[in-house]
């Protein structure tokens, strides 16, 4: 029994966290983000590690399960926390705004995700993912002009609802004809039932819309960019970085574990959704003169990508999504981390023509700047170019023809929105004298580069026992 | 340094180090404006020892790469990093190590913004020497894409581009000749897995997809060489750019395209295939006349350099096709000398014209005034008009013999050219040597002494290569 309380540390840590944040809110007055940030490393390392150490361990296998392909992903979520609330402690300080309701929203979300990505049952599934949507909107609330978010999280509350509601639609279905709730029962069903079966067909296309959506992938991408374009820097940065991590992941288990029957269906089903998604990402982006808007588009082309790689569930495919995941990701946080540097008279700046000339008076983070934005187009010798190089092997392996052009086509589409950035920060001679940014975000900026050097050079420290974890699922 | 093998690796990493160097370097403050353009140049030196170390363990009368030397990249894939030299390598990084060092001392005296121009210049050049030391396909790949960021970076910085469509379609027409050699590289890595260069010209032309890989690449290669249809942004980019050490990278991209087909070349080729190659000897001379017409009817000094180079890349490109052994073991003393020549113009070109701007003076008649210009640039138009007196005369020699015997008009065509690209650049000696009342330059306007001694260096280089190509190498190593 003890034994169990151990393998749920991360979890209780997790909730320990809320518990003393609010307490701290309520009854310390000398709280500062800082503080908050002090106490948030504290329990995140100590999930990190229990979550590692408990890598294959579950209390409810019924319900939850852990592998080391959940366990790698949550390893590299909890670090991309670390790291964000870290930098999101300096824009707290800054603005001089409290940060225990951010950090312990933040807290609750990593704790649902956690589940979400152990889940091994459609019931756990269908009580976490609503609780998902909840957060989201509390997340998004975190701004001090309540008036201009309001809209937003109304439109976030209606369409997630109706998506819990296409959710539970899908799950009650299943149960129905399945008589169970675990993934290994639905799946065994659907290995004996029909593949023209209208009622799975649609159950099947409901869950895994319901999961385009919490990845903010196109058409259900426009919460995404009101979030983006409407939230505070720290909710931009965490909704961009953590969350689709830990969905995609979910995702995977879903489509493995459950689905893998009709997986010719959800193939389809993905290529479509992740079509459109490069589509509207690639060329949007092009027309955008919201800087933070643009990043948006750029997450849900990535994505898009990772999930054309996806469709035939494979082991090369994860390996090369995956690869693709850590190039993209680590990209973005670099970019996040610069968004901080874009400050002038203590405002974080968004639009296109505040960043004209950045390179003048920031060489260093417009450096880094571009080596993301170059890591993106996929170009050597960028970090980017092993995410690329993977996913089009792959897709060449496979023969899918369609999907390589479709990725070749919004490649150079995505080229021209990222060297527009480049251009904006390097070929103009306007030299605007922006605030001091804080030696956290150079700190970071320095981290990101350092890794994305040593994996250039050498991309087996990160990606051998990553391949051993992931070809063991595949 | 015993190791030679550890060598091809430092040559890569010297340059990369040094532009981490520049990065780091205080460049801002009025005293403090040559630190960067210091720490290239210390780079390149140190990187020139180096590779005149490896000349030292390169076996002349041996054919084939030498030296080879591994190292892991990609264990997922497979993929490693395999470099290896020959004389045509190490006599391509010594030409571009030299006129890179020409285009910095030039720039070094310039009251420009050097730092962000010295670190593009250094990653260039580590992307340019692994280029051409890469002996397997897939770092090849990774180099010959890799020049691309830091020319749009120099490109951009310093081009005065008014339009931004221009620049963006020069990077994206380049990525397009990328993605068809990685599609390329990935089809032949699916069907063989070969990554090996060797193993590729060595690659049996009967299977069906074997002539389509080699298209893509010839495609993907000939992207980067200003020949008619691929023209288009190379010419528009490169007549644009006043700034000498930029003016000589960009035209180093069809040097990199050039390298490669020559690399790739494969061992056998079907008659089915080569009898195509009349067409590209065509599109090439044709391009070579147009050129060279534009060149001679534009007065602009720089377009007149711009169309020797061009004229002579595409010279060395029907070289290639013509499949002849004499051009193809010539080709790198030719290339060596014209590399020399084209960024020692370059160099004389941009004194002569940044001079004029400075005093708003007219040239002509400057070289009459400014002995050592006189000399430097007379032996530069006279080598680069292909008199005996460098290297490049013994191949364009065999080049030009080789097409007349293939097909006499195609021959009477690129004589053409050549004679028009020449009479183009002695019509602006003459100029320059002509006196006229208009030009306020001096003695004292005379080339400074740094660059008049590297330009020494270039012509005592050139006469030694005509007189004994590889004079410099140490051969008792051998």
């Amino acid at each position: 029994m003890l034994s169990h309380w151990f393998i749920m540390l991360p979890e209780i840590l997790l909730v320990l966290f809320v518990i003393i944040a609010g307490l701290i809110s309520r009854y310390r007055n000398e709280k500062t983000p800082k503080t908050f940030f002090t106490l948030a490393q504290f329990f995140l390392i100590l999930s990190l590690i229990f979550t590692v150490i408990f890598y294959n361990k579950s209390v409810f296998p019924t319900f939850l399960q852990n592998t080391p392909f959940i366990t790698l992903f949550k390893s590299f979520a909890y670090i991309l926390s670390l790291g964000w609330l870290y930098l999101s402690s300096k824009w707290f300080l800054n603005k001089n705004r409290p940060s225990g309701m951010f950090c312990s929203i933040i807290f609750m979300q990593l704790l649902l995700f956690d589940v979400l990505v152990s889940s091994v049952s459609l019931l756990t599934l269908s009580m976490v993912v609503p609780l998902i949507f909840l957060s989201n909107i509390c997340l998004i609330m975190r701004h001090w002009d309540i008036d201009k978010v309001k809209p937003i999280a109304f439109r976030y509350a209606v369409t997630s609802l109706i998506f819990t509601v296409a959710l539970w639609i899908a799950v009650t279905v299943f149960f129905i004809l399945s008589s169970s709730f675990t993934y290994i029962e639905v799946q065994k069903y659907l290995a004996s039932c029909s593949h023209n079966n209208i009622y799975v067909l649609i159950a099947v296309s409901f869950l895994v819309a319901v999961f385009m959506f919490m990845l903010g992938q196109a058409p259900f991408h426009m919460w995404f960019l009101d979030f983006i374009g409407g939230g505070v820097l720290p909710v931009c940065g965490f909704i961009t970085l953590v969350p689709p991590l830990m969905v995609f992941c979910a995702l995977i288990n879903l489509l493995k574990d459950c689905l893998l029957p009709f997986s010719d269906y959800t193939g389809c089903l993905l290529i479509s959704f992740a079509t459109l998604s490069i589509i509207i990402g690639a060329l949007s982006s092009n027309g955008e003169n919201n800087i933070r808007r643009l990043v948006a588009y750029l997450t849900i082309y990535c994505w898009g990508i990772c999930l054309i790689s996806l469709t035939d569930l494979s082991s090369s495919s994860i390996i090369a999504s995956f690869a693709y995941i850590i190039t993209s990701t680590l990209s973005f946080a670099g970019v996040y981390a610069v968004f901080l540097g874009f400050k002038f008279h203590g405002e974080y700046l968004s639009d296109f023509d505040s960043i004209k000339g950045f390179a003048n008076s920031r060489p260093y983070m417009a450096a880094a700047l571009m080596i993301f934005m170059f890591s993106f187009i996929g170009i050597a010798p960028t970090f980017g170019l092993s995410g690329y190089m993977l996913v089009i092997n792959n897709l060449l392996i496979n023969s899918a023809w369609l999907k390589l052009i479709i990725l070749i086509a919004g490649m150079f589409i995505i080229t021209r929105s990222c060297l527009s950035i480049i251009r904006a920060v390097y070929f103009n001679n306007t030299y605007r004298s922006y605030d001091r940014p804080d030696k956290s975000v150079y700190i970071c900026l320095f981290i990101i580069v350092t890794i994305i050097f040593l994996s250039l050079f050498n991309p087996n420290w990160l990606m051998r026992n990553a391949v051993i974890v992931i070809g063991g699922i595949g | 340094m015993t190791n030679p093998l550890m060598m091809l690796s430092l040559i890569v990493i010297i340059p990369f180090l040094g532009m981490l160097f520049v990065l780091t370097s205080k460049d801002d403050s009025a005293g403090n404006h040559h630190n960067s353009s210091n720490v290239a140049i210390f780079t390149i030196l140190s990187n020139i020892i180096m590779i005149w170390q490896i000349f030292a363990f390169v076996k002349k009368t041996q054919s084939g790469m030498q030296l080879q030397q591994n190292i892991n990249w990609l264990d997922y894939l497979g993929v490693n990093f395999v470099f290896a030299v020959d004389n045509m390598s190490l006599l391509l990084i010594l030409a571009t190590h030299i006129i890179i060092f020409g285009g910095i001392i030039f720039i070094r005296a310039e009251n420009i913004k050097q730092k962000a121009m010295m670190a593009f210049s250094l990653l260039f050049l580590s992307m340019t020497t692994g280029l051409f030391i890469s002996n397997d396909i897939f770092s090849f790949f990774i180099f010959y894409e890799g020049m691309l960021l830091p020319l749009f970076m120099l490109i951009g910085m310093h081009g005065d581009f008014k339009k931004n469509s221009l620049l963006n379609g020069f990077f994206i027409y380049n990525l397009v000749g990328c993605i068809i050699f990685l599609l390329g590289i990935l089809w032949l890595y699916k069907n063989d897995g070969v990554v090996s260069m060797e193993a590729f010209a060595r690659l049996n032309s009967k299977k069906t997809y074997i002539p389509w890989i080699w298209l893509a690449f010839t495609i993907a290669f000939m992207f980067r060489i200003p020949i008619w249809p691929f023209h288009y942004f190379i010419a528009a980019i490169n007549t644009k750019l006043r700034n000498p050490l930029v003016f000589i990278e960009v035209s180093l991209l069809p040097l990199s395209g050039l390298y490669a087909l020559y690399r790739f070349w494969p061992n056998y080729i079907p008659l089915e295939i080569s009898q195509y190659f009349v067409w590209i000897n065509v599109i090439g001379v044709l391009t070579m006349l147009f050129i060279s017409l534009i060149g001679f009817a534009n007065p602009d000094s720089q377009y007149r350099v711009f169309s020797y180079s061009t004229i002579y890349y595409i010279m060395y490109l029907l070289g290639i096709f013509s499949q002849n052994k004499n051009i193809f073991a010539n080709l790198n003393y030719a290339l060596f000398g014209f590399l020399l020549v084209m960024g020692g113009l370059e160099v004389v070109t941009a004194y002569i014209r940044r001079q004029e701007l400075l005093h708003g003076s007219s040239s002509q008649g400057f070289l009459c005034r400014a002995r050592h210009l006189s000399l430097i640039y007379s032996f530069l138009i006279f080598s680069a008009v292909g008199f005996p007196i460098s290297s490049m005369f013994t191949n364009n020699f065999l080049i030009l013999s080789q097409l007349l015997s293939v097909n006499i008009h195609m021959g009477a065509v690129l004589a053409l050219s050549w004679l028009l690209v020449s009479i183009s650049l002695i019509t602006e000696m003459l100029r320059l040597k002509t006196d006229s009342k208009e030009c306020f330059l001096g003695k004292s306007d005379d080339l400074p002494k740094d660059c008049f001694i590297f330009m020494l260096v270039i012509i005592f280089m050139l006469l030694m290569s005509f007189i004994h190509p590889l004079w410099f190498v140490v051969t008792s190593a051998n």
